[in-house]
């Protein structure tokens, strides 16, 4: 697996994402190494087809009530409509990510997003060989992405 | 002519967006529906006079798919005008929702994309996004 180009789409998919959805931009001074997110939610999104796996959007608490608002332009959004808001990014990030990996003939089925506690992702069982990440630092706040394989893809 | 619309989509928020956008998008709106599936669509649908109608594609209980089809069965709905709106990239897919008669807009969108594509799936604009003649265009939105 290449794990620099899915990498690259990854960054390419989820920036353009937050870019047209939230307005939310990355922020280039940000040191890779300064930190990792601690504390929020996680967007969990399953797809199946050619390859399969799983993608993870991580946010941090503080951003996530920022990326609700700005996609619903309304202040004060419920907690729902957060948690929806986060799963429909994670929902758009796949959609766009896989074709970019698997070729725009590809047909994938993606399963509904789900949205968890940073607790409850299970990272211990991650191959790491199968894997690619990155983070995406936005002027609100801190993005981890990461997609997983369940097997080896030749891309 | 005021459009009466129907918004399809699993996602509360999805849904607000698209009706947001469509509110900027200068066109002249009547009434709003929404539906989180394709069975609560087909129910707005029996109980109401739809211009067009703005669909997900993944969806539970019955998805966009499906639920073009059934659009398509009945002769009451038959010419409804469809918008697919959906992260779906596959060309498979989409030439098999165009076949059966539907436009399609890839997530993330902006206003003028949903503005053109119901324009031009009401006749009013050309494939170049020209005018047709016919509803005048109103393009002043803030976005």
């Amino acid at each position: 697996m290449n794990k620099d180009r899915v990498k690259e789409e990854l960054q390419r998919t989820a920036s353009m994402t937050f870019e047209e959805f939230c307005f939310m931009f990355t922020n280039p001074e940000f040191d890779e190494n300064e930190r990792e997110i601690q504390v929020g939610k996680a967007a969990v999104v399953n797809f199946s087809g050619p390859f399969s796996g799983k993608l993870t959007v991580k946010a941090d608490d503080d951003v996530i009530p920022l990326i609700a608002e700005n996609m619903l332009g309304e202040d004060d959004p419920t907690e729902q409509q957060q948690f929806d808001a986060l799963g429909e990014i994670g929902n758009v990030i796949c959609g766009n990510l896989l074709p970019g990996l698997g070729g725009s003939k590809a047909v994938f089925n993606i399963d509904a997003p789900k949205v968890v506690s940073l607790f409850e992702l299970n990272e211990d069982d991650v191959n790491e060989e199968l894997s690619s990440g990155l983070k995406l630092p936005l002027d609100e706040g801190l993005i981890e992405l990461k997609v997983e394989f369940n097997e080896d893809v030749d891309f | 002519m005021a459009l009466n619309v129907m918004v399809v989509d699993d996602s509360s928020v999805m849904r607000s967006i698209i009706i947001k956008t469509l509110k900027l998008c200068g066109i002249d709106l009547g009434e709003i529906y929404q539906a989180a599936n394709g069975v609560e669509g087909l129910k707005v649908l029996g109980e109401n006079w739809i211009d067009v109608a703005l669909i997900d594609i993944n969806m539970p209980e019955m998805n966009g798919e499906e639920l073009l089809e059934k659009i398509r069965e009945n002769p009451e709905t038959v010419d409804l005008k469809v918008i697919v709106i959906s992260t779906e990239s596959s060309e498979t897919r989409i030439d098999n929702l165009i076949r059966m008669g539907a436009s399609f807009i890839h997530k993330p969108f902006t206003p003028e994309t949903i503005r053109q594509t119901i324009l031009q799936s009401l006749g009013v604009l050309n494939e170049q996004g020209s005018s047709e003649g016919g509803i005048a265009e109103d393009s002043e939105y803030d976005f």
